[in-house]
């Protein structure tokens, strides 16, 4: 029973607007008790009828009418404006915190959750929530307001004939009661169809190039079809069972007329009621008519957002694991020195360590590189490092101090990390690189960063120069451009701590020497780690980690390492050598 | 950040009018194949409406007939009749809403099958114009505002307004001129409704933007979140899609108000016609010419007439949303294939894989702009030769490549393979002669067999494992739990890059093409696979013409030609010894990579 849960979470949200809430309710009051007033009104001036009043009369009643109409049209007006505007401030805190909470959750939630299905939450099941707000909480109350009234007066006019008409009610509530929760799972089924319809869309398209460069077209458009199809079947078994509400509500509804038809027709031919009180009667009913309907179609409503806001709760419910403890050190600013003690990682669990042992102290303001074969286990080592993989135990530090215990946004604020695959967001280049600098970066500052990562000449040749708009993820750009991008994004940050994955692997030999000249000036008195393949790249670093199957292999600088016979020496061996033998 | 988005989000501004008759006519199309189903639907639904329209009637002659002249049995028959009615109603009306789901759904699927498909064909270049976002709104979302706009709008636009005539003549026949009174109010609730539409379409065109541009926020921030969180963006992001949604909703919170202000005018209207009834209604029984029945059918039609009017406004800005829908979605449809197949393609069975490129120009820009990324490119590859292009970032060596296979297409000279232009070629044809492993890895969601194979039933485990092992990948496949069914998240991203690459290279390889291209093919590899790659290549290589691109020399040594780009132009061309003696850029290259 999650699911009261989920109403009292989502009445939280909504309560914070009482101040609306109750406004609406109340000009719903007035406009509902108004209208009650009209039949009554309509039934003193038939009932006048046998008495032939004079035309001036009928005026007087006619304007009656009028003048309380307009009355209720204002207070009409007021409850609508009341009732609605909390759905859409609801809305918009919900995907608010939607959104916030998205910025707390680990990478490895974005990595085994799809982008498609993500957004698909945010959007489509979003929607659906705040329509059970909106059109929801109004029905709802506008039902009980109105059919609760009318039924009093009723009552008031003919207790015998009220009752008659209440007797299908048991039954319908029956039935209704009997497919309620199936129709919730069958809507829950049609969201994650979905999901599913987007995420299959989402990722033919950004993988695109694939698809095409394989001529995989149609299997795709095969797969596309599947889920299609899938998507429409469950779309279908949902109307089966939720069509069925309003339709019966109609009949329900027209079943009280017949009998109020039949008794009370036979109750005035024997004069138990007057003609007026039989109008006004049926007045009454048509009435109810409405909300009656709108009953069958709240109910599919609120169902549909119930498993919509359950569908959000799935997110909102996972912990954040990247959150500062509670017995975080008040630090304020981070020097840079990196030691590793006897750590192990693993991505998951139940799975073989994918970092064993490993030791290191890296000096402030040193440059360490690292080396190791495809998948040896540096970049995961790397990532530890901004904490975008948390370890189990106390194996690391910064400045001595056990990496959970620094200020999560400080110690992210103090590394300047540049990804394996850096991304890159559709935006202008200036915008890209001033993407995380600290306030106050001059135009001058970003002209420098791009030149000190060799991008300044190409980005003067643009048309646009740097206000030239990328394509998504950057792809309007060359590989080696985006990389050198991601380079100058970094340098304008100034941090304390800099991660080069592998950040000169498109860039042509000439290029890199100019880069990592350049760059060599900005890096002096800032801990730098630097990943390559290249020997070029790292030759010159204070200390080379040799990494290999997870563990570290060698430690030595350049000179050291290719005088050792091991790994290193053979990566040398076979760049250089192999080369050198051709010029000769 | 994002703040160039404002230009992207041109298209969302496409604002339709509630009804456009030439985007009708053309869902018709769509909606044609089930036009036996719609049919029915309609028809059901002008009985279910006379159904309905039956119940005052029937009061009518009960009270004018029946209770007045005190005839209990006719009351009975009556009685009867309406359960009847009743029953029947409820019958058909389950029927019609579902007949008309189904039609619905079926036209979603085509509409989304017809999308998809002409999306596939679009070239690069289109793609780097639309972000995923908006075209993944095309296919779902905005298909989706269409099945509504067809289950719960078109439809029941048309038995309300049927609804309305048979109300309107019911009206005429029983008294014609209370009926005429009546329709005095006609004209303004014209005029409100004209009033209401203008307003309505202005805040439904503000809204629109700001939703794009929020969910285009949100998509780049999901997909980008990784990044986001590590340069501290987390609060300046959040503050900013918290700035973009609050206006979003205050705008939404506006059009509230419109339609707050529609609905009790319409009930206004409704008390006035009832008044109005009252006055001249009652004048009428004063003076003998109708019977009281009559005025409570009056009274109670009326009621009804206004009713269809109390959602209207719900139902126009289905038709506005669907509108407006259809013809995004239709652009997306008329945009033309911009790299079309040849008409009469000509026929290759078996390609012997000389290429030659001739006096070829290019440029990104769509239209004649004089921003070439490659000027003047001609080489000729004799079959099986294989070539190495080398040279600065972004002097055009990708750029090469995707011309070879038609991604885009080139603005002067020509590109021919065994002798015949690519563009007259059928492009899937000469694309499934063409293996390449691009510069950008991507790798789909699903299992590590699954990527490499991609769909090609042709390609057996035995092949997927055989050229693993070429490219070294089998042994890091073989360590995870479950080999080569591992699952593969969204762009591969739990697998390291280097292995990424290599599965990328298994995938070309499996491919069995007559030309091989890599991009960087193993820019993120170690030397020592790097080396062991090389010499499986080249064995797979021979016979088969290849070009590769590599900035690290080593992965190049054993081509038999290599081409040296700078800034979109060839500089030099020759056997590697050739190029070493010339003493020119390669050399420069090669010397720097020696001794840096
Ligand atoms: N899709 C695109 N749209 C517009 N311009 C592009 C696109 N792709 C590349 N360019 C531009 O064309 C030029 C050549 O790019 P290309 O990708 O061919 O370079 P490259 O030689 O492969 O470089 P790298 O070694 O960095 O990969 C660059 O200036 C780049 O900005
Ligand atoms: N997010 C993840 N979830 C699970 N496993 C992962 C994840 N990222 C990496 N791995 C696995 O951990 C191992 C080490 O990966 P890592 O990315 O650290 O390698 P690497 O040394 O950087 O390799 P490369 O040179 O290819 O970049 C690999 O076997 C990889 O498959
Ligand atoms: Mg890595
Ligand atoms: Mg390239």
């Amino acid at each position: 029973m999650s699911q009261i849960g989920t109403l009292r979470r989502l009445a939280g949200y909504t309560v914070k607007y009482y101040n609306d809430l109750i406004r609406g309710i109340i000009a719903l009051l007035i406009a509902d008790a108004l209208a009650l007033i009209i039949p009554w009104i309509i039934k003193e001036a038939i009932d006048l009828l046998p008495q032939r009043p004079a035309t001036t009369i009928l005026i007087r009643y006619s304007g009656l009418i009028l003048i309380v109409a307009i009355f209720q049209g204002v207070f009409r007006f007021y409850w609508r404006k009341h009732l609605f505007t909390p759905s859409r401030k609801v809305e918009c805190d919900l995907r608010n915190d939607y959104f916030a909470h998205l910025q707390r959750l680990s990478w490895s939630f974005f990595q085994h959750t799809k982008t498609g299905d993500i957004m698909s939450r945010a959007t489509n099941d979003l929607t659906a929530v705040r329509e059970l707000l909106g059109f929801g909480v109004l029905i709802i109350v506008d039902t009980i307001v109105t059919v609760s009234t009318c039924l009093i007066l009723m009552i008031i006019i003919n207790v015998r004939l009220t009752l008659l008409i209440l007797l299908p009610l048991p039954i319908l509530s029956f039935i209704v009661y009997r497919i309620i929760g199936g129709i919730r799972n069958q809507f829950k089924d049609v969201q994650v169809g979905l999901s599913n319809l987007s995420t299959i869309v989402q990722e033919s398209i950004s993988g695109i190039r694939v698809v095409q460069a394989y001529v995989c077209e149609e299997s795709t458009l095969e797969r596309f079809k599947r889920i299609n199809q899938e998507y429409i079947r469950k779309n279908l078994s949902l109307t089966k069972i939720r069509t069925l509400l309003p339709s019966m509500m109609i009949f329900i509804a027209g079943l009280t007329a017949v009998i109020v038809l039949w008794i009370g027709g036979r109750d005035v031919i024997t004069g138990r009621m007057s003609l007026g009180a039989f109008v006004a009667f049926n007045s009454y009913l048509a009435m109810l008519t409405w909300p009656m309907m709108a009953t069958g179609y709240v109910i599919n409503l609120i169902q549909r957002g119930i498993a919509a806001m359950e569908r959000i709760e799935e997110f909102l419910d996972i912990k954040p694991e990247m959150v500062d403890r509670d017995d975080k050190l008040p630090i304020t600013e981070i020097k840079g020195e990196i030691e590793f003690k006897d750590l192990n990682f693993s991505y998951y669990p139940d799975r073989g360590d994918v970092l064993h042992g490993i030791n290191l102290k890296i000096k402030k303001g040193s440059i360490t590189a690292l080396v190791g074969p495809v998948g040896s286990g540096k970049s995961t080592l790397v990532k530890l490092i901004p904490r975008i993989y948390d370890i189990d135990g106390v194996g690391l530090t910064v400045d001595g101090v056990e990496i959970k215990r620094i200020p999560i946004d400080l110690l992210r604020k103090s590394i300047g990390y540049v990804e394996q695959e850096p991304l890159l967001f559709s935006d202008t280049i200036r915008e890209n690189i001033l993407f995380g600098a600290h306030d106050g970066a001059s135009d001058e500052d970003i002209w420098k960063a791009a030149s000190i990562s060799g991008l300044s000449m190409e980005i003067e040749r643009f048309p646009n120069g740097m206000d030239t708009l990328l394509g998504e993820r950057g792809v309007t750009l060359s590989g080696g451009q985006r990389q050198r991008l991601a380079l100058a994004r970094v340098i304008l940050r100034r941090p304390k701590i800099l991660i080069l994955d592998d950040a000169f692997a498109s860039l042509d030999a000439q290029m890199e020497e100019k880069v990592l000249r350049e760059m060599k000036k900005v890096m002096k008195g800032i801990t730098t780690i630097m990943i390559s393949h290249r020997i070029s790249t790292i030759k010159d670093a204070d200390m080379i980690v040799v990494l290999d199957q997870g563990r570290i292999a060698e430690v030595g600088d350049h000179k050291k390492l290719i005088s050792i016979k091991g790994i290193y020496q053979n990566i040398y061996r076979q760049q250089m050598l192999g080369l050198e033998m051709e010029l000769v | 950040m994002m703040r160039g988005f404002a230009n992207n989000f041109l298209e969302d501004e496409i604002l339709g009018k509630a009804y456009d008759a030439k985007l009708i006519k053309r869902l018709l199309r769509y909606i044609a194949p089930y036009r036996l189903e719609v049919v029915i639907s309609v028809l059901l639904l002008i009985i279910i409406s006379l159904l309905h329209l039956a119940g005052p009637y029937l009061t009518k002659i009960a009270i004018d007939d029946y209770i007045s002249q005190k005839k209990i049995e006719g009351l009975n028959i009556i009685a009867g009749i309406y359960i009847a009615i009743l029953i029947t109603g409820f019958v058909l009306q389950y029927l019609q809403v579902y007949m008309m789901h189904l039609t619905g759904q079926r036209v979603m699927y085509d509409l989304r099958v017809n999308i998809f498909s002409h999306l596939q064909k679009m070239s690069l270049a289109f793609f780097d114009r639309n972000p995923v976002g908006r075209l993944m709104t095309r296919v779902v979302n905005d298909v989706e505002v269409l099945n509504e706009m067809l289950t719960s709008g078109l439809v029941f636009i048309f038995s309300d307004i049927f609804t309305l005539i048979g109300i309107a003549c019911v009206l005429v026949y029983m008294d014609w001129r209370l009926a005429l009174i009546l329709f005095t109010i006609i004209p303004l609730l014209f005029i409100i409704m004209a009033l209401y539409r203008k307003k309505a379409r202005d805040a439904y065109r503000k809204t629109r933007i700001s939703l794009a541009r929020l969910n285009s926020y949100l998509q780049e921030n999901i997909s980008g979140m990784s990044t986001v969180q590590v340069f501290g963006r987390k609060e300046k992001n959040f503050n900013r899609f918290k700035q973009i949604n609050i206006e979003n909703r205050d705008e939404l919170i506006r059009s509230i108000i419109y339609n707050a202000l529609f609905f009790p005018t319409i009930e206004v209207l409704s008390a006035m016609a009832i008044g109005l009834i009252i006055w001249y209604g009652g004048g009428e029984i004063l003076e003998g010419i109708i019977l009281p029945g009559v005025l409570v059918a009056f009274i109670q039609y009326v009621l009804r007439f206004f009713m269809p009017l109390r959602d209207l406004a719900e139902k126009f800005n289905i038709m506005q949303a669907s509108m407006a829908s259809s013809e995004r979605i239709f652009k997306v449809i008329d945009t033309p294939e911009d790299i079309p197949n040849p008409e009469k393609p000509v026929k290759i069975e078996k390609v012997c894989g000389e290429i030659e490129f001739q006096g070829v120009w290019f440029s990104y820009d769509s239209g004649d702009s004089n921003n070439y990324v490659l000027q003047d490119i001609s080489f000729h590859l004799k079959p099986g030769e294989s070539i190495a292009i080398v040279g600065a970032t972004g002097s055009g060596k990708t750029s090469i490549i995707n011309l070879l296979g038609r991604f885009y297409d080139i603005k002067k000279g020509r590109i021919l393979l065994d002798g015949i232009d690519i563009r007259d070629i059928d492009k899937y044809q000469l694309r499934h002669h063409i293996g390449v492993i691009q510069q950008d890895v991507f790798l789909f969601s699903g299992n590590i067999e699954e990527n490499i194979r991609l769909n090609n039933k042709d390609i057996t485990l035995d092949d997927i494992k055989k050229v693993s092992t070429y490219v070294n990948a089998h042994n890091f496949i073989e360590r995870f739990r479950h080999g080569y069914q591992e699952i593969v998240q969204e762009r591969g991203s739990t697998l390291s890059l280097g292995q990424r690459q290599l599965l990328a290279f298994a995938r070309a390889l499996a491919y069995n093409p007559a030309i091989l291209i890599l991009d960087e093919a193993t820019s993120s590899v170690d030397t020592e696979t790097e080396i062991l790659i090389r010499d499986a290549l080249q064995k797979l290589i021979k016979g088969r013409t290849s070009i590769i691109i590599a900035h690290r020399l080593s992965t190049i040594r054993y081509v038999d030609r290599i081409i040296v780009m700078k800034d979109g132009r060839i500089k030099e061309m020759g056997t590697p010894k050739e190029l070493i003696k010339r003493k020119g850029i390669y050399y420069n290259l090669y010397r720097l990579q020696l001794f840096p």
